[in-house]
């Protein structure tokens, strides 16, 4: 039985969605942009035509793509003020309620990633979502064989940032 | 000399080369501190990636929907259980398997191994036959293996236990369920499902994987282990199905 291309985009999707809006939630912050995102990338999938050799890291890497155009666009109309959903504004103030406990933890991680660079961001995130040291290196355009020092690096300013981050809660 | 950071990080992720790894567990198994440093890595790292659940919006349906310009396929079963059925050499075949209604899960975990073993030939023809006990199925692999959990549960759980057996076990309890293995993975069709399962992995040979919803939440190499999820005193790793659903 012969499979068209829309079932082939179907399956990646299936595969590979969740990983792929995970990811973008967590990078922006933003689960309606992040879905905004995914669903671009599968669209110029879409208009690919063929699949690529991993059609997952070449469905991040557009994403990526998009979502750094995105914030230098927002970077060039708001000048340099960080993008920040207002739900997770640092410093509300501590509440009794397990949900308020879960929301400030929540602030307290999106600021620490927020304090990394780019690039240990999403290092940082992209292997979250499994990716290997080649899959990193050619998403991310640096060198394979110092993936590991650099994920070390990131996870350790990671620490850092959610220290601070959290003496400042 | 010690292991330099390079390495250590590749020892964590199975990123070296087989002689590299060789000379790297020769240094591990004379090194108490590089161990130590190995271990603490692994934990730091659990830990990170943990945090990183705690910005996790949901993926509702809407936000992972496909694109108008990417028409449904036509036939509805889920995309992933095609790629499974498509594996050529299925050494084993799907099932749906039951258990009694109300069989609890408890009686079934204070009774680990009381049931007899599911060999991958548990088919609807032989469900009534294994009804009220422990279904599942038995693989060996010699090769790096994934046991892929389709999606989330509303409840559930998955107990994970290391054993010495060179087989890898996986059993159901509770609800019907499609298991499907292949040559490298076992994919669970679990969507709408509460049931709970028991995995028992060998504690040596290659990398094993558990997935849930497209994501890592079970890694062991070796007798080395990476997870986010409980371990209880037993020895036994706790994965909840639900964890995202609270
Ligand atoms: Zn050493």
């Amino acid at each position: 039985m012969s499979r068209t291309f829309s079932d082939l985009v179907a399956e990646v999707h299936a595969a590979h969605s969740a990983s792929i809006f995970r990811f973008l939630d967590r990078l922006s912050g933003d689960p309606d942009l992040a879905a905004d995102l995914a669903q671009e990338a599968f669209v110029r999938l879409y208009r690919r035509g063929t699949l690529p050799e991993k059609p997952d890291r070449w469905l991040v890497t557009v994403a990526l793509n998009l979502f750094r155009n995105e914030r230098s666009k927002e970077r060039r109309q708001r000048g340099l003020r960080a993008a920040f959903p207002d739900d997770l504004t640092p410093g509300a103030g501590p509440s009794p309620s397990d949900r308020a406990e879960s929301r400030s933890r929540r602030a307290e991680v999106r600021s620490a990633l927020d304090r990394l660079s780019p690039r240990d961001r999403e290092l940082l995130l992209l292997r979250a979502e499994g990716y290997s040291y080649r899959d990193l290196a050619d998403m991310l355009t640096i060198n394979e064989a110092s993936v590991g020092t650099l994920l070390a690096r990131a996870k350790r300013s990671f620490e850092t940032a959610y220290e601070e981050a959290r003496r400042a809660s | 000399m010690h292991l330099d950071t390079e390495t250590l990080e590749r020892l964590l992720h199975d990123e070296l080369d087989p002689r590299r790894q060789t000379e790297s567990r020769r240094h591990l198994d004379a090194c108490p501190d590089c161990r130590e440093r190995l271990a603490d890595a692994g934990r730091r790292e659990a830990r990170i990636f943990g945090l990183f659940e705690e910005l996790d919006h949901e993926p509702t349906a809407a936000r992972l929907a496909l694109p108008d310009s990417c028409p449904e396929p036509a036939r509805k079963e889920p995309a992933w259980y095609r790629i499974a059925a498509s594996i050529a050499l299925v050494i084993a075949a799907a099932g749906l398997l039951y258990a009694l209604p109300g069989s609890p899960l408890r009686e079934w975990i204070s009774r680990p191994g009381a049931d007899g073993r599911g060999t991958g030939d548990v088919g609807a023809g032989r469900s009534e036959e294994v009804a009220g006990a422990l279904s599942g199925l038995t693989v060996r692999s010699d090769g790096p293996y994934e046991i892929v959990f389709l999606a989330r549960q509303s409840s559930g759980r998955i107990r994970v236990e290391l054993t010495p057996s060179r087989d890898i076990q996986v059993r159901v309890a509770g609800e019907p369920v499609g298991l499907e293995s292949g040559p490298d993975r076992l994919v669970v069709s679990n969507a709408g499902s509460r049931a709970s399962y028991e995995i028992r992995l060998p504690a040596d040979g290659p990398p094993i994987e558990i997935l849930l919803n497209g994501r890592m939440v079970f890694r062991k190499q070796g007798d080395r282990v990476e997870t986010a999820s409980d371990l209880d005193p037993s020895g036994v790793y706790l994965i909840d199905l639900s964890s995202e659903l609270r």
